[in-house]
């Protein structure tokens, strides 16, 4: 007996913890991976039903500014839940999954990552409680109008922005946290896997862009208590620093699964495995490089506009090679299996990033964009990309990572594959439909966040959003079989005794 | 020889169109900013913001009218034009960031007007007499939606 044991009291906090923190906080990789994973989809399912319900409100052209609160708030609930925790949670636990899949390499710091994340979903909960109406961005210093905030007023406002602040240092911290274990507990020598290093590398970016935001939110709290005067080109600079690179990490980590499944769905080796390592330096440097392109109608200097047109081109080049090598690699096969969901799902994101992104190549042109900045023209493309490469990619990765943690005790019943099977193509059809709507609406002068707006819009609106209930619907038909999954998992390790009773 | 070429194929050919690609880029980022400080695409001729597609000296006739974005409206929000007269609006915002979206029968004039900075615009009128309605193309509160204003051609 330890000296440590010989002291140890009846009762001691520790203990109590230490038994408490055994119980309930998750203890391996493969686990705290799917804790990000499921929680990502938990906040996809309540962010998605809040579109659900604004795009209703959106079916009457002639609104008037009684319901503008209501719609604001869901548009903001919406994106703030995307953009400030759905994304970087799908990132880390695709992150985790990946090096622990290919790599066995492991967490070591469980306590704190759970730690971290529980505090990241409150402080999001914190934010939403104030609700600032002023959709995903903040628009300085429109984000420091007292009147546009909903529960919070006077400088309690500040509560919103320190919500946030504090989601983002949890993120933040837990990216880093993984790519340390991660490197420090690698076993095997040699190149790192593909979708580990492209994973873990956009995990890596988290790190680096996050900080910026975070400055922005200090920024704007300082603002709102201290009086702090917060020039607004500056801030929305600062803001875009990671407001640009966050809409890569998740693209880019499922980047890293295609390339390492796609050939294997497709039964040929990838295409070109060196395009594959260098682009990764090209996505990686010019993700950080181009965020000024969504300010090509504010008052910029001709310099930064050629800058950012240049490097959003070469980024634009790193994905086209991307999609050439992936492509190919499909092309040049004597079958791909479709059969297998995971399968199809890649397949899917990846013919979905190729739709979603050729109406793309005119955003970055100084002298095409004006033509539909601001309208539902961005809002369909970057819809269509989130639809696709985002979240059909991370459901492939998502069902490979259940599969492999429930599917030998709980697998999924051939009623479960085809429901899921029908959600995969449900989903892409029904929000290709709706990106393309948009799109088209958008070029034709349709402006985004408007309850009020011409009626010869109004069958875009309809269309838009009658296929995106479908698209719910198709959500719907995905979550059912997972969840039942993870019931089913739930109740036969209960009885076999595994989970205490 | 046959052989000797698509072995080099083979072994740089990775490289080769890798390299390709990046010079297409270069040529067409090149060309796109060679419009840009010209003056010669289709949105630059009428003046992005900072006033640098802003002819000099202006058009004779030249109208010029400026005006304050404010949550939720513009004062003046009208502006009565010649057909074909060259009109410069000289934006300010009052408050936030507000935009200016017009679309011409010759194009789209869509800037941003940010607090503290003016934001300029040069069109020449449509021939054909009628209104023409610009809205507030950038999110800026609870009453975005109705922030319009009017080009009178008479």
């Amino acid at each position: 007996m330890s000296i440590k044991d010989s002291i140890r009291l009846p009762w001691s906090p520790a203990i109590k913890l230490q038994q408490l923190t055994g119980k309930y906080f998750s203890q391996t990789t493969l686990g705290t991976s799917i804790l990000f994973t499921a929680a990502g989809l938990v906040w996809l399912a309540v962010m998605g039903l809040a579109a659900l319900f604004f795009r209703l409100i959106l079916l009457n052209p002639y609104n008037t500014e009684a319901i503008a609160p209501i719609y604001y708030s869901l548009l903001t609930l919406h994106g703030y839940v995307a953009m400030y925790i759905l994304v970087p949670f799908l990132t880390i636990g695709i992150g985790m999954y990946a090096m622990y899949k290919e790599e066995g390499m492991e967490l070591t710091h469980f306590n704190l990552v759970n730690v971290l994340f529980w505090l990241a979903n409150l402080g999001m909960v914190i934010a939403l409680a104030g609700g600032p109406m002023t959709s995903w961005y903040i628009t300085p210093p429109l984000g420091l109008l007292q009147t546009t905030f909903n529960f919070y007023s006077g400088p309690a406002i500040a509560l919103t922005y320190i919500g946030l602040f504090i989601t983002e240092a949890c993120i933040t911290a837990v990216a880093g946290i993984t790519v340390f274990d991660g490197i420090r507990t690698r076993r095997n020598k040699g190149k790192l896997s593909i979708f580990p290093t492209y994973a873990l590398t956009f995990t890596a970016m988290i790190v680096f862009t996050t900080p910026f935001l975070m400055a922005t939110l200090m920024w704007y709290t300082l603002g709102i208590l201290a009086h702090v005067y917060v020039n607004p080109t500056v801030a929305f600079l600062l803001f875009w620093m990671w407001g640009h690179p966050v809409v890569y990490f998740v693209p880019f980590a499922v980047f890293g699964a295609l390339y390492a499944y796609i050939p294997k769905f497709a039964g040929r080796k990838l295409f070109s495995e060196k395009w594959a390592r260098w682009n990764l330096f090209l996505l990686f440097v010019f993700t950080m490089l181009v965020w000024a392109h969504h300010m090509l109608v504010w008052p910029l200097p001709v310099w930064i506009r050629g800058f950012v047109n240049a490097s959003t081109l070469l980024l634009a080049a790193g994905s086209g090679v991307t999609v050439l090598n992936l492509g190919l690699t499909i092309f040049l096969a004597k079958r791909y299996d479709f059969s297998d969901i995971r399968g199809l799902a890649y397949f899917l994101a990846l013919l979905g990033f190729i739709i979603a992104g050729i109406p793309a190549l005119i955003l970055p042109e100084n002298a095409l964009n004006p033509i539909v900045h601001n309208t539902y023209y961005v809002v369909g493309h970057f819809h269509l990309m989130i639809w696709t490469i985002i979240i059909l990619g991370s459901m492939g990765i998502i069902i490979d990572q259940f599969l492999n943690a429930f599917g030998r005790i709980a697998p999924l019943s051939n009623l479960s594959l085809k429901s899921i099977r029908a959600g995969l193509l449900l989903w892409f059809g029904s929000f290709l439909v709706v990106g393309f709507a948009m799109m088209a609406a958008g070029y034709q002068g349709l402006i985004r966040r408007e309850i009020a707006y011409p009626v010869e819009f109004l069958p875009y609106m309809q269309t838009m959003t009658i296929f995106a209930w479908l698209g719910g619907i198709g959500f719907v038909l995905m979550a059912v079989p997972a969840f039942s999954m993870v019931t089913r998992w739930l109740v036969m390790k209960y009885y076999s005794g595994e989970v205490e009773q | 020889m046959g052989m000797g070429a698509a072995s080099w194929i083979k072994k740089h050919g990775e490289l080769t169109w890798f390299l390709v690609l990046l010079v297409l880029v270069g040529i067409f980022a090149t060309w796109s900013l060679e419009e840009v400080v010209s003056g010669t695409s289709t949105n630059y001729r009428f003046g992005l913001p900072l006033a640098s597609g802003v002819p000099r000296p202006l058009p004779n006739g030249t109208l010029v009218v400026n005006i304050t974005a404010y949550q939720w409206g513009y004062t003046p929000d009208v502006i009565v034009a010649k057909p074909g007269q060259p009109v410069l609006v000289v934006l300010h915002s009052r408050d936030v960031v507000h935009g200016f979206l017009l679309k011409l029968p010759s194009g789209t004039v869509n800037v941003d007007i940010v607090p503290g900075t003016l934001s300029y615009v040069f069109f020449y009128a449509p021939n054909t007499p009628g209104n023409y309605t610009w809205r507030c193309s950038e999110y800026c509160g609870i009453g975005h939606s109705f922030m319009n204003g009017t080009v009178e051609v008479i």
